[in-house]
C-alpha cells in the first residue's frame, strides 16, 4: 500500500495489453504507452509481465510506502529518489515501510514506470485495470493519481519472492534519443499525397518533424511544412480540404493529417477519423513513440509488412525472462 | 534527368506499398466499388472499404461483411469494427499473414449479396438539442483566440448550405431521422446521416482541429452529424448542445443498463429543439438520474422500402441539391 503525497503531472495505473476488444465502441486499449518498459519492470519484480503498475510522465509523483515492497523503476530517467537519495533504475529494489519515493528532473525520454511486486490492487473494468482518463474508466476512479490517494498493492502473488535482486542485462536498457526514426507502413490513405512529398516526408527518413507541445497518450502532434496534395482528379474524394474524408475506423499508430497538421495516434487514441491517415506506425515502434516530448524530432521511414513482422519478433525476444539477471 | 529521378522514386514507393486494389470511383447512385479495397493500416490492422459515398447501401454491405467474418471464425482475427464505408480488422500476423487474411476475406466478400433484401432491427432515439447555445459559442471563441479566427459555427453552416437563417438550419436538422452508421471515435459517439436526402446539409471541418469541444455538442462535418459524448478534441462545426448523455460508464440510468453507450449502429436518431430553460431542467434530471430517455422499441427497417422512398423523393432531392453551393464540386 502507498499514499500519494503529490500526483505529479500525469500518473496513472496501467496494465498490459490494456482493454482490448472495445475499439468498435470507441474505447481504446489504453495500457502502458511504453509497453516494453512496464513489462520489463514487471519481470524485474517477479510479476507476470502484464501486471498493473504506474505510468508517469515528465514530472513523477511523490509516494509514501505504508508497508515494505519490492519495486523497479524503468523507462525514462526522471531522477528517481528514495528518501531523498538517488536510486538506480532497471533493477529491483526493496523498499522499507515509511520510505518516500520521489522524482526530479526529466533527464531523458518522457514516461517512466513503477512496477510493484504483486501489482496494483484496483478494480478491473471491461477486463483491464488500465486508466483511460478521457473516458473516466479504470485505474483509481478513472483518473490520474492525486494527493491523498491511498493505493493498495500486492493483489497478485509475485512469481518469485526470494529476496534476491534482479537487474536488466547490460546493453538491453533502451535509449531515448531526442531525435529518432520511427518505422511506418504507408497508408491506408497515402494516395492523397503527391509521391515525391510522401517519399520525402513519410517514407525516406530524411525529414525531421518537430513534436509540438500538444502531445499526450491520445496523440502526438507534429509540426512541419504544408502538405503537397494530389489534385482532385488523381485522388479519392475529399471534402472542403483535401485531408477531409468520410469517417473510417483507424488503427493505433496512424499518422493522421488534419488539415496540414499530422498527429500520431497513441494508446488512448480515437477509433474513427475523418482525416487522411497517410502512414501507420508499426506495432514494434509504438513504445518508442511513448518516449518523445515537445521539440524532439521524428523521422518516418517506411518499411514493408515483412520488415514490420521481423521487428515485432525481435522486440518479443527483448521482453523475456532471459533479459533479467538474478544476483 | 528529372524523368529518371521520378521513376526511381516511383520504384521505391512501389516496393513499400502493399499491393491492394487501386482506387476507382464507386458506381452511381450509391458509390459501391466493383471490388472492395483491402488497405493495410500498419502491421496490425486491415481496412476493407466498400464504397466512397455515405449511404445505407454501403453501410449495410459493411454490416453484412462483418457478420460473415464473425461466422467464419478465421484464426488470428482479434476484433472487427464495422463502419459506414468500411470494416477495420485487427489481426495478429503471427497467426494469419496479411496475404492469407486478404485471400480468406475475398472469399467472404463474394458471398455477400442481396443488400436490398436486408431488414434490420432499429430503434428511434430522440435527442433534445439547444441550438446556437452559449457553451459551444464560447468554445469557438476560445479557438479563435488561441488558434485562428473562425466564424460563428451556425453562420458557417448556414452559408455553406445557402440556407436562409438559423430557423431553417434548425428545421433541416430536426425534421429528418438520422441513421447511425458508425459507433466509436470516443466511447458512445454515434455518427449519423439524414435518411431523407432532401434535408442533407454539409459542413467543412476545422483545420487544424480543436483541442476541446463541450460534452454534448451537436457537430456537423461533411454530411455527418455527431453528439460529442465527452469533452474532447474535435473538428466538426458546433451548432448546438444536448444535456443528455451518449456514454455512461457508471450505468446508473436504466437506458444504460445493457450497455455503457446509448446508441448502436442501425439505430435512428431524431433531434428536437429545446429552450435554454428546458436544457437546464433536463441537465438536472440527467444528473440526478431521474431523466427518462426517449427510445422506441425495436422496429423493422426494410432497405427495400427505404430505396422506394428514395425513388419517390428523387426529383425533390435533386431540386434541393441544386440550391447547395457544394453540390457542384466533388465532395465527400
Amino acid at each position: 500500500m502507498f499514499r500519494v503525497i503529490d500526483g505529479g503531472l500525469e500518473t496513472t495505473v496501467q496494465d498490459f495489453p490494456g482493454r482490448v476488444g472495445y475499439w468498435n465502441v470507441g474505447i481504446p486499449p489504453s495500457g502502458p504507452f511504453d509497453g516494453v518498459a512496464l513489462r520489463l519492470g514487471n519481470l524485474l519484480v517477479g510479476n507476470p509481465e502484464g501486471e498493473a503498475g504506474l505510468e508517469m510522465a515528465i514530472m513523477g509523483p511523490k509516494l509514501e510506502f505504508s508497508e515494505e515492497a519490492t519495486i523497479a523503476i524503468t523507462g525514462a530517467d526522471l531522477s528517481p529518489k528514495l528518501n531523498g537519495n538517488p536510486v538506480p533504475m532497471w533493477r529491483s529494489i526493496e523498499v522499507e515501510k515509511g520510505a518516500v519515493l520521489s522524482f526530479g528532473l526529466c533527464k531523458n525520454g518522457c514516461r517512466a514506470y513503477l512496477a510493484l511486486g504483486g501489482g496494483v490492487d484496483v478494480p478491473s473494468f471491461l477486463g483491464s485495470k488500465s486508466t483511460y482518463v478521457q473516458g473516466g474508466i479504470g485505474g483509481v476512479e478513472g483518473r490520474k493519481l492525486t494527493k491523498g490517494d491511498v493505493v493498495r498493492t500486492g493483489a497478485t502473488k509475485p512469481n518469485s519472492r526470494d529476496g534476491r535482486s534482479r537487474r536488466l542485462k547490460e546493453g538491453l536498457i533502451p535509449k531515448y534519443p531526442t531525435e529518432l526514426e520511427l518505422r511506418v507502413i504507408l497508408g491506408p490513405q497515402d494516395d492523397y499525397l503527391e509521391d515525391d512529398f510522401l517519399l520525402e516526408m513519410y517514407a525516406s527518413g530524411k525529414y525531421a518533424w518537430k513534436v509540438s507541445p500538444l502531445f499526450d497518450r491520445v496523440g502526438v502532434r507534429l509540426s512541419g511544412p504544408a502538405h503537397k496534395w494530389r489534385p482532385p482528379d488523381r485522388r479519392p474524394p475529399s471534402g472542403a480540404h483535401p485531408s477531409n474524408i468520410n469517417l473510417v475506423y483507424c488503427g493505433l499508430g496512424i499518422v493522421g493529417v488534419a488539415g496540414e497538421v499530422p498527429t500520431v495516434c497513441g494508446v488512448d487514441g480515437v477509433s474513427l477519423t475523418g482525416y487522411t491517415s497517410v502512414a501507420t506506425l508499426i506495432g514494434a515502434d509504438m513504445s518508442r513513440l511513448a518516449q518523445v516530448k515537445a521539440y524532439d524530432k521524428i523521422r518516418f521511414r517506411a518499411v514493408t509488412l515483412e520488415e514490420a513482422r521481423r521487428a515485432r519478433e525481435e522486440l518479443g525476444k527483448t521482453v523475456d525472462e532471459g533479459a533479467v539477471v538474478v544476483d | 534527368m528529372e524523368g529518371t529521378r521520378l521513376s526511381s522514386q516511383a520504384g521505391v514507393l512501389e516496393r513499400l506499398r502493399t499491393p491492394y486494389v487501386s482506387y476507382k470511383r464507386g458506381k452511381p447512385p450509391f458509390g459501391e466499388y466493383e471490388e472492395a479495397r483491402y488497405l493495410p493500416s500498419g502491421d496490425r490492422y486491415l481496412l476493407v472499404e466498400f464504397g466512397d459515398r455515405l449511404n445505407i447501401i454501403i453501410n449495410c454491405k459493411a454490416l453484412a461483411f462483418d457478420q460473415e467474418i464473425k461466422k467464419s471464425k478465421i484464426p488470428g482475427i482479434l476484433e472487427t469494427c464495422v463502419g459506414q464505408l468500411a470494416v477495420l480488422i485487427y489481426y495478429d500476423d503471427f497467426i494469419v499473414s496479411f496475404g492469407e487474411l486478404v485471400a480468406r476475406l475475398k472469399e467472404i466478400e463474394k458471398r455477400i449479396s442481396m443488400i436490398e433484401q436486408m431488414v434490420l432491427a432499429s430503434r428511434l432515439i430522440e435527442i433534445p438539442v439547444l441550438f446556437h447555445d452559449r457553451w459551444t459559442i464560447e468554445a469557438a471563441n476560445d479557438y479563435s483566440a488561441k488558434m485562428k479566427p473562425v466564424d460563428d459555427n451556425c453562420d458557417t453552416v448556414i452559408k455553406y448550405n445557402a440556407l436562409k437563417d438559423l430557423k431553417e438550419l434548425i428545421e433541416y436538422t430536426t425534421t429528418p431521422q438520422h441513421w447511425v452508421a458508425n459507433m466509436g471515435w470516443m466511447p458512445g459517439n454515434a455518427n449519423a446521416f439524414p435518411l431523407d436526402p432532401r434535408y442533407e446539409i454539409r459542413a467543412p471541418k476545422y483545420n487544424p482541429s480543436r483541442t476541446w469541444t463541450p460534452q454534448g455538442t451537436l457537430g456537423v462535418g461533411t454530411a455527418d452529424k455527431v453528439i460529442y459524448p465527452l469533452r474532447s478534441p474535435g473538428g466538426y462545426q458546433m451548432i448546438g448542445r444536448t444535456p443528455v448523455k451518449m456514454y455512461d460508464p457508471e450505468q446508473r440510468n436504466p437506458s444504460f443498463k445493457r450497455s455503457i453507450q446509448l446508441a448502436m449502429v442501425g439505430d435512428r436518431i431524431r433531434f428536437y429543439p429545446i429552450t435554454e430553460e428546458e436544457y437546464l431542467e433536463i441537465e438536472k434530471e440527467v444528473h440526478e438520474g431521474s431523466y427518462r430517455y426517449r427510445i422506441s422499441s425495436y422496429e423493422l427497417f426494410s432497405v427495400k422500402k427505404y430505396l422506394e422512398f428514395l425513388e419517390d423523393v428523387k426529383e425533390e432531392s435533386r431540386r434541393e441539391l441544386e440550391r447547395r453551393p457544394w453540390a457542384g464540386g466533388h465532395h465527400v
